[in-house]
């Protein structure tokens, strides 16, 4: 089937540079409704964390050069979760949870609006969510052109968000806002790959903390307690190739910095190896590896002057891995079902030289995607 | 946070990108680059979904271009 | 602001061709559709190979000189497209075999000697062309090239294009077969378009809905040399010189009528193998096999019509 399809692409490619042959970019045809379903199962060792979500998204053409793209999400969480750490034999971290099992349920509503200029393409996208104990509303806009007989891809945008954050039960909720700028450049280098550039800048200011932790200073059990603001960003470097018989390769860099002292380095690598009968098969890889915040220790013998402290693994130092596989089948050429498998596995000792934090807890988890996509 | 590193890495990416301008694939040459694996995301709610697993587990966040919102990740 | 239909029956390319509309009134309808002509117009004028002065004609001139000549972008795009045809359907759509008209004459039922077949197959090959992407060499005397398989789609093409950029949501221009529906009739219904039968010029054989996109149609049947009983259609394989056999009429479906109509084209071409390769392309299509039965793939499978 592959060698066929590549007639018609060949053909469509060609044709495109005729002048009397429109090329601005097409919205959703007109008529063609589709509809993408998700269900994701994540699973952490010794029940520590269970997560369920759907996934529904509803993409819809609208009148003129628009569409309208709806995503829903409806999650629900539920496991024990780390409150902080103490010291052990030998001073090691022990872990103290939280005794029962907690159980929260999210609703996300994302709706991505765009309108299709000759020159470009601008997408209006405002979304919410809600759940137990958090509550999101943001926007993001975006604008999209391509140069140089669309060798070239340019995107730039900047979003915004306003959550309120409690820990369920209390009455005083906390604001937290964001800004975010994101650029980013697309370029063909030749008939079979291509390169990425993205850079994002974000700020956050509020309450950055997690309501639900708490922190072991010397004999003192403190509340989990960060700056009020940060400033991130993150470069993104990803090349695309093509390599022969039907198949290609992604590969992926991204650097990230804070004012917090985190410092990471992301590696992704999947291969794309198309199969007879519309089969598609890619194991990925994902390589994770971070510095820790400079206020992170899981137990503090000393107090801090600036009073910031947290026992969040999350800002510890540590490294991951991720490797999965995901296969898809085309049916019919307007339906698509995919499944795909990925374990993760988090320990101290993963991280990329220097020092890394002891980990008392390596997490490994396991996350299962079932989907299926339809064109109507 | 090494600034240094972080400007020097944006400015070799950059002119990576520079050189790439000098090629010019013709429209009608861009069969392999339409197939659906060569897209930038092939599955987009996918990358959505595996950038919310993983940013509620690790500190960093971004670069991806995935549009939308906040989440309840502390 | 109750929409009309306005049609204007024009000729051009050796063809009556028909625009239809909708628009508010006469007056909006007829400055679009002379825009409209116009461009199809220009594009005879410079594409025809009939007309003296023609960018065409000139190329065809300078044959044998390896100067050859400098084109513009359209052009260039076109002999770009023409060169695709040629390498995804093995040599066979070929543009420089035109040349084959000079010792197949339909008119007077003779066939061609094979010494005229061989001689005429030594200027046929896109492959002997020299195009650099901006001057274009026919190295020997006597070479020519034909945008006839493709002008005439592009021209569908082109006047759907600038209807739609000035506005126009629902019409169709249909230049003597190849067509090209700009939008479905204003409830939404599509456009009914006939397809003719090959036995009986007459009569319809089947009628296809679109409402978007373009359709275009090949056939063995209008012309033939027919002698002792066994019959020579006009489409002639550009390797061999000689007609092909397997399907007597084709008909594509394509977002755009131009891919229709190579699609139909290069399917007639491969003769028996095209019934295969035209399945696999995956466009719709409908075809007419030698004893003029009719096969019908619209979105979901093939069946035999009844």
């Amino acid at each position: 089937m592959a060698a066929t399809n590549s007639y018609l692409r060949h053909l469509m490619a060609a044709a495109v540079a005729l002048p009397g042959i429109s090329v601005a970019a097409t919205p959703i045809d007109k008529g063609d409704v589709v509809v993408d379903l998700k269900y994701v199962h994540y699973e952490e060792q010794d029940d520590l964390m269970t997560v369920d979500a759907e996934y529904l998204t509803l993409g819809i053409p609208l009148t003129g050069r628009n569409d309208l793209t709806v995503s829903i999400e409806f999650e629900t969480m539920s496991g024990a979760s780390p409150i902080f750490m103490s010291p052990g034999q030998n001073g090691d971290p022990v872990v103290v949870k939280s005794g029962a099992s907690i159980t929260d349920q999210r609703t996300a509503v994302t709706a991505s609006f765009r309108h299709f200029f000759d020159a470009g393409t601008l997408t209006v996208a405002p979304s919410w969510s809600d759940e137990d104990d958090y509550t999101s509303q943001a926007l993001t806009l975006q604008y999209e052109w391509d140069t140089n007989n669309k060798n070239t891809t340019f995107a730039v945008g900047v979003g915004f968000a306003s959550d309120e954050v409690w820990a369920e039960g209390q009455v005083i909720r906390n604001d937290k806002e964001g800004r975010s700028v994101f650029f980013g450049v697309t370029q063909v280098l030749n008939t079979s790959s291509l390169l990425q550039l993205n850079v994002s800048f974000a700020e956050e200011t509020g309450y950055l903390s997690d309501p639900y932790k708490l922190v072991q200073v010397q004999t003192s059990i403190l509340p989990d307690s960060r700056p009020d603001d940060r400033a991130q960003i993150a470069v993104l470097v990803r090349y695309i190739r093509h390599m022969a018989d039907d198949a290609s390769v992604h590969l992926t860099y991204r650097l990230f910095n804070d004012d917090w002292d985190v410092q990471s380095h992301t590696f992704e690598a999947s291969w794309y190896q198309e199969l007879p009968g519309d089969w598609t098969v890619t194991p990925s890889v994902r390589y994770y590896t971070q510095e820790k915040a400079d206020f992170y220790e899981p137990y503090f013998v000393a107090f801090r002057n600036d009073g910031y402290y947290t026992s969040d693994f999350r800002l510890a130092s540590y490294g991951s891995v991720i490797a999965g596989v995901k296969i898809t089948k085309k049916i019919a050429g307007n339906t698509g079902l995919d499944l795909n498998l990925q374990y993760y596995a988090r320990r101290g000792d993963l991280k990329l030289g220097g020092e890394h934090s002891l980990d008392p807890e390596p997490l490994s988890s396991y996350l299962v995607t079932l989907g299926i996509k339809h064109t109507f | 946070m090494n600034t240094r590193r972080l400007v020097s890495l944006i400015v070799i990416a950059f002119a990576l990108q520079s050189a790439g301008c000098a090629v010019n694939v013709k429209p009608w040459e861009r069969g392999t680059l339409a197939k659906e694996h060569m897209a930038i995301e092939p599955d987009a709610l996918e990358r959505t979904i595996f950038e919310q697993v993983v940013t509620s587990k690790e500190a960093s966040s971004g670069g991806y271009a995935v549009v939308g919102g906040g989440c309840g990740c502390n | 602001m109750a929409m009309r239909q306005y049609d204007f029956s024009f000729e051009a390319m050796a063809c009556v061709n028909e625009l239809s509309l909708y628009a508010s009134n006469k007056r909006q309808a007829t400055a679009v559709a002379k825009k409209a002509i116009d461009a199809i117009n220009k594009l005879e004028s410079r594409y025809s190979r009939y007309l003296p002065d023609s960018l065409l004609t000139r190329i065809n001139e300078s044959a044998g000189d390896t100067r050859g000549v400098a084109v513009d972008e359209e052009t260039a795009a076109l002999l770009n497209y023409s060169q695709t045809c040629f390498e995804q359907s093995d040599g066979m759509f070929d543009i420089t075999s035109g040349v084959l008209r000079r010792i197949w004459n339909f008119r007077e039922n003779k066939l061609p000697t094979d010494s005229e077949v061989a001689d005429t197959l030594q200027l046929i090959g896109w492959d002997k062309v020299i195009w650099d992407e901006s001057r274009i060499v026919l190295p020997l005397t006597g070479m020519e090239l034909d945008f006839g398989g493709v002008v005439k789609e592009y021209a569908a093409d082109t006047c759907a294009t600038l209807c739609r950029d000035m506005g126009v949501r629902h019409g169709l221009i249909n230049m003597g077969g190849d067509i090209h529906v700009i939008g479905p009739h204003p409830d939404g219904s599509p456009w009914k378009i006939g397809i003719q039968s090959p036995d009986d010029p007459g009569s319809i054989a089947t009628t296809v809905n679109l409402k978007y996109g373009g359709l275009a149609s090949s056939g063995d049947y209008q012309r033939s040399i027919v002698i002792d009983g066994k019959r020579y259609g006009h489409i002639l394989n550009p390797k061999t010189g000689w007609p092909v056999e397997g399907l007597r009429a084709v008909s594509v479906v394509a977002p755009q009528c131009l891919i229709a109509g190579s699609t139909s084209t290069i399917a007639m071409l491969k003769g028996e193998a095209g019934k295969r390769w035209l399945d696999e392309v995956g466009l719709p299509y409908l075809w007419f096999d030698e004893s003029s039965r009719l096969f019908i793939k619209d979105d979901c499978s093939m069946r035999e019509a009844s």
